[in-house]
């Protein structure tokens, strides 16, 4: 039976070092609980922030709601490591109605959200000093939908230069039969995609990402399956055991 | 000459790894500004006069805008795009921009600049003082929206009386049935470009464009 639809809150939270307004870093959050309707919470912490005050008063709010409160640890310490976590997190909750707000937390953490959010078209929105603002975003639309799911994962699959055999028995592997992946790779070469490049060198074809298609690699989120496996095992861990026992 | 821009904050060091990034960088436009407290004045102030330091020792042509408005986005931006206009039409190239530094608008608007005009954009690891180059894919988000959703967008965000925009008056102004813009409407207001809001009298919903929607139009013509 599906799960039904419901409205997820996404925060970012922690200690702002650099809070330049009189408003604690807690206020902020809190602020945010109060203005956006949700039926669940997810709070985007950093890692080193896990301990910190905002969290206590959080999970102490959401001791009587068992559920509702979802702590995800972010290393912001490399840029990309946050990115795909943040992506994690959006691929699980997916089916549901997300917005990010991120006017908690400190401000790479922030970054990295508003950079996934304008990635996929998800509504973000800042509070701080009584200034409300919305950031102009597409809801619904991300960037990757100009691929399909079998032209991601060819993408996903390329790494360095690589024979097109090499590259037929990965995705087979996959379950991806030769056909797809040479219809994969028509669009990924054309001219105006330009994702990936091709060549014959000894009698064998070979294929490389363009620099566009390393871009596009490094933001493609992964599957679903794996999202949903990473964010339990590796982002949420006991901390978000330990919120939704409470 | 090719131009960067930045936004500062208190901190020059996430602002300087930005000339390993780029060869040749000749001039450095960046922009500040502060909340109205008093410590934060002087911790600007100082951030404004290190870094201008910075850049006379580097033989860098710099610019120090000031920002009245940490906070307001859609200033922001439209106060970074006019300058990358202006430097543009000096014949000067824009070709990165720092979003380090300042408050999280300022880094937003920064950033929303730098994925619509397709300029690159760093953001300074914080720990390691390294640059790290945001991959940009270069794309229209415009293409988010139908032509025909943009036209009536755009008629909405234009109308010079927000607060009378009925769906029925809208119909009628753009001379069609009720019913041929109604999915128009539900549509834009679903992707988050539309609100609805109860008129005074409570008779009809009110349609209005949202805060900061038109910089998505403006942006990419």
């Amino acid at each position: 039976m599906s799960m039904p639809v419901q409205k997820v809150l996404i925060c970012t939270v922690g200690h702002d070092v650099e809070n330049k307004t009189d408003w604690p870093a807690d206020r902020t959050v809190f602020s945010a609980l109060r203005n956006h309707q949700f039926d669940r919470l997810v709070a985007l912490v950093s890692r080193k922030d896990l301990d910190c005050v905002t969290v206590a008063k959080l999970k102490g709010f959401f001791k009587e709601r068992p559920g509702k409160l979802e702590i995800v640890a972010i290393d912001t310490s490399d840029f990309f490591v946050a990115y795909q976590a943040i992506q994690r997190v959006l691929g699980a909750n997916a089916p549901h109605m997300l917005c990010i707000d991120i006017s908690g937390g400190e401000k790479v953490l922030a970054a990295t959200a508003v950079f996934c959010a304008f990635n996929n078209g998800i509504a973000v929105f800042h509070n701080e000093a009584e200034t409300f603002t919305r950031l102009p975003i597409i809801r619904g639309f991300s960037v990757f939908v100009a691929y399909t799911d079998d032209q991601q994962r060819i993408v996903s699959a390329i790494k360095g230069k690589m024979t097109l055999q090499a590259l037929y028995k990965m995705m087979a592997r996959e379950g991806m039969d030769e056909e797809a992946v040479k219809d994969g790779l028509c669009y990924l070469k054309k001219k105006d995609v330009g994702i990936v490049e091709s060549w014959s060198e000894k009698g064998r074809t070979k294929v490389v990402l363009t620099e566009k298609g390393l871009v596009l690699k490094k933001l493609l989120p992964k599957k679903v399956a794996e999202r949903k496996a990473s964010i339990e095992k590796e982002d949420v861990g006991g901390e978000a055991e330990a919120a939704q026992s409470t | 000459m090719k131009v960067a821009i930045a936004t500062l904050g208190w901190h020059t060091e996430y602002l300087t790894p930005m000339f390993g990034e780029v060869d040749g960088i000749q001039k450095v436009v960046f922009y500040w500004g502060f909340k109205d407290k008093a410590d934060y004045k002087a911790k600007t102030l100082k951030s404004v006069e290190e870094m201008s330091g910075i850049l006379d020792d580097m033989s860098v042509k710099y610019e120090a805008k000031h920002l009245d408005d940490i906070f307001d986005f859609k200033y922001i931006v439209n106060t970074i795009k006019t300058d990358i206009e202006k430097e543009k039409k000096a014949g000067n190239e824009v070709v990165l921009i720092d979003i380090a530094g300042g408050t999280k608008i300022m880094v937003a608007a920064a950033l929303m600049v730098a994925l619509f005009k397709g300029i690159p954009a760093i953001y300074c690891d914080e720990e390691t003082k390294d640059a790290v180059r945001l991959p940009l894919l270069g794309f229209k988000y415009k293409a988010g929206l139908t032509d025909r959703e943009k036209e009536v967008l755009k008629f909405i965000i234009d109308y010079k009386d927000p607060e009378e925009l009925s769906q029925t008056r809208l119909a009628k102004l753009l001379d069609v049935e009720k019913g041929t813009i109604n999915p128009q409407v539900q549509s834009l207001y679903k992707k988050g470009a539309v609100s609805l809001v109860q008129s005074k009298d409570g008779r009809s919903k009110i349609v209005k464009a949202v805060e900061g929607i038109d910089l998505l139009l403006e942006f990419e013509g």
